[in-house]
């Protein structure tokens, strides 16, 4: 094998890129409407509240973290924007969506802070937060849907770009959402990839020791990944009113599993430092192709969940044999007699 | 201050006589605050203000057996007597079932039915067969026609009262409908109208000649019409299914439900504090007896199950006169 094809085999998302072809050509071959454009952008759109939701899991499991409350936050925020829409009208979008990011932006605050300046375990603050969180909105709520909301969020969870006619009916076209999680994507890379912030968060999850050696705040940062992951815990929450045109206040329970197991997918490491915003992309499409897939595939459902478990544990075993052998060959090096 | 404790102390004892001498029916649902059991709540709190007695409706804020277990265990030590359960997993809370009833207290069960030995009655909201039937009746109804391909979009699979309308269903259409084709296994939307979103868009994109859907679970029906919509499809695939009047209507407007099949959870839980009270005084309970504000039941020969009347269709016409 020549060098440069060891090295894309070597990156962390090899495994789920193998996978994931497997996957679309299988799909594909059962059915050849799976590779069209309209089930595509059906697919994406679909997926876009998961992915950007996963966009700030990712963040926190960089810092060696997680978010449970993240189900909470997606919760609480469609249900506060939608009752605000439902009962006043107000409909200006962009103040909307400034809403809800703050109030993600809020929650994921506390979460922060209680992380890092209280020392709680991650796992037992958001646990405790989503909770609340979820407690709260059973009071609140009552768990009944929130319907007629403004024409405008509607309309705008419509709006399809470039888009004509499809042939069986309804429009065909690039939706709104699959720029929004293309936003999300864009924002996260750039941060974790060109800004000071991202550099250290990656430094941080990777040896926290050092980190603090060579000065980095790692409470600091700590608390920003929780708050940046509260934030897009606010985009994908009206990102979701506007597929769905109403607020089911129950529909974000157990949610967390369906983020961390996309990010985990993605070949991001609990454990924290390792995991991109490409594999955490390719871990939601996997998911969404599985799925879509699969029942495209005329696959029986009951099937369907098998076959996922399946494809989980061959993406983590590549893995972790990968990784395997990683850590084999580093500590050869340390017997290698001096002057070899 | 002698005085004042007797004072007290002989108050406290007609307190506790009073207290005693009402009659106290528990109600629990499988879990509170969602929409159905809440207008389950509404009937029977009304019921019991109509024949003067205590009502108490209480459950587990998420549908779970153990935390069930735990409350009928409170509620056995405070004193009832009556216990009207719909039981998240009949197994698991059939020992405190038992216990209750070693207490001297009525058990029935209502909207889920319970394991046969631990209820006096049963009572249900429908008959399941029937309900099935009405629910493929209705398929035909809005595709036009008897033919044709259709799919299904369900709760859990793992769902007993889901399982059992698709089968009764499945079987009637295979004898009624032959020529009504179920292109697939019933697809599961786990509770989530999202889900039943994903997979109507993939199911209308495997399968271009499906001409209807059925919904079973409540959020079910509301996915796949908005799928239906979003593909421009109302006048050619209909949807049906087991939904809510209050979430249906927008959808019901629109055309791309063309009809929600239920039943009205208060009357429901009406009926069962009717029924535990007529037992707890000794009132015969007979078939075709007729309930305030419920009508007519039917009481089966097993003298044990109590149906409490023919589900409800909602249209786009009459869905915005129910409250859930």
């Amino acid at each position: 094998m020549s060098n440069r094809v060891k090295q894309i085999l070597k990156a962390r998302e090899a495994s789920i890129v193998i996978m994931l072809a497997v996957v679309m050509v299988v799909a594909f071959l059962m059915n050849n409407t799976f590779l069209s454009f309209e089930n595509q952008m059906d697919v994406i759109k679909s997926n876009a509240v998961l992915g950007i939701a996963a966009m700030g899991m990712l963040v926190v499991i960089l810092t060696g973290g997680i978010d449970i409350s993240i189900g909470g936050q997606l919760a609480l925020v469609t249900v506060l924007t939608g009752q605000l829409m439902k009962e006043t009208g107000f409909d200006n979008l962009i103040v909307i969506y400034l809403l809800g990011i703050v109030i993600g932006g809020l929650i994921g605050l506390l979460n922060g802070l209680m992380i890092s300046h209280l020392s709680l375990p991650p796992i037992i603050a958001t646990l405790g937060m989503n909770t609340i969180i979820n407690g709260f909105l059973k009071y609140y709520t009552n768990g009944a849907w929130i319907n007629q909301l403004p024409q405008k969020i509607i309309d705008f969870g419509m709006i399809k770009l470039f888009s004509k006619p499809g042939e069986v009916g309804g429009q065909v076209g690039v939706p709104i959402q699959f720029i929004l999680f293309l936003v999300a994507m864009i924002l996260t890379w750039f941060m974790l990839r060109w800004t000071k912030l991202g550099r250290s968060i990656m430094a941080m999850g990777g040896n926290r020791v050092s980190a603090e050696r060579v000065g980095l705040n790692n409470k600091n940062l700590t608390t920003f990944a929780y708050v940046f992951s509260g934030m897009m815990a606010g985009l994908a929450a009206i990102t979701y009113t506007s597929i769905m045109k109403s607020v089911d206040p129950n529909a974000f329970i157990g949610y967390e599993m369906n983020v961390i197991g996309a990010v985990v997918l993605g070949g991001a490491l609990l454990s924290g430092g390792s995991g991109s915003v490409l594999g955490t992309f390719l871990g939601v499409m996997m998911f969404a192709y599985i799925s879509n897939g699969l029942t495209l595939a005329r696959i029986s459902t009951y099937w369907q969940s098998i076959i996922v478990g399946i494809i989980i544990l061959l993406v983590v075993s590549f893995d972790m044999v990968k990784l395997h052998r990683e850590t084999k060959r580093m500590t050869k090096v340390d017997i290698v007699p001096i002057g070899d | 201050m002698k005085k004042l404790t007797a004072v007290f102390l002989a108050l406290m004892l007609i307190l506790a006589g009073v207290s005693a001498m009402a009659e106290t029916i528990v109600v629990m649902p499988k879990l509170v605050g969602i929409p159905y059991f809440n207008a389950s709540e509404t009937g029977a709190i009304e019921a019991g203000k109509e024949l003067g007695i205590e009502v108490i409706y209480t459950g587990p804020t998420t549908g779970d057996a153990a935390q069930q277990v735990t409350m009928i265990e409170d509620l056995l030590i405070k004193g009832i007597d009556a216990l009207a359960i719909a039981p998240n997993d009949p197994d698991a809370v059939s020992p405190a079932l038992q216990k209750a009833i070693a207490d001297n207290v009525l058990v029935v069960d209502w909207d889920t039915p319970a394991s046969g030995d631990d209820v006096k009655y049963s009572i249900h909201q429908i008959d399941d067969k029937k309900f099935g039937e009405l629910i493929w009746d209705k398929l035909v109804e809005a595709m036009g026609t008897d033919e044709g391909e259709y799919a299904i979009v369900t709760g859990y699979l793992t769902a007993a009262n889901l399982n059992t309308w698709i089968k009764y269903g499945t079987e009637y259409a295979a004898a009624k409908y032959p020529n009504l084709k179920l292109v697939t296994d019933p697809v599961a939307s786990d509770e989530s109208a999202q889900e039943a979103y994903t997979q109507t868009l993939a199911l209308l994109g495997a399968y271009p000649n499906l001409k209807g859907i059925v919904g079973i679970s409540t959020p079910a029906p509301i996915g796949a019409a908005m799928a239906v919509q979003e593909k421009g499809l109302q006048d050619k695939v209909a949807v049906v299914g087991s939904s809510l009047p209050k979430d249906s209507s927008p959808y019901l407007k629109d055309g791309s439900l063309d009809f929600g099949i239920l039943w009205d959870p208060g009357k429901l839980g009406k009926l069962t504090v009717y029924i535990a009270h007529y037992e707890l005084n000794g009132t015969p309970i007979t078939d075709g007896m007729e309930i305030p504000g419920v009508g007519p039941i039917t009481l089966w020969e097993d003298g044990k199950t109590i149906i409490m009347g023919d589900p409800s269709v909602w249209t786009a016409e009459n869905a915005d006169q129910f409250d859930f």
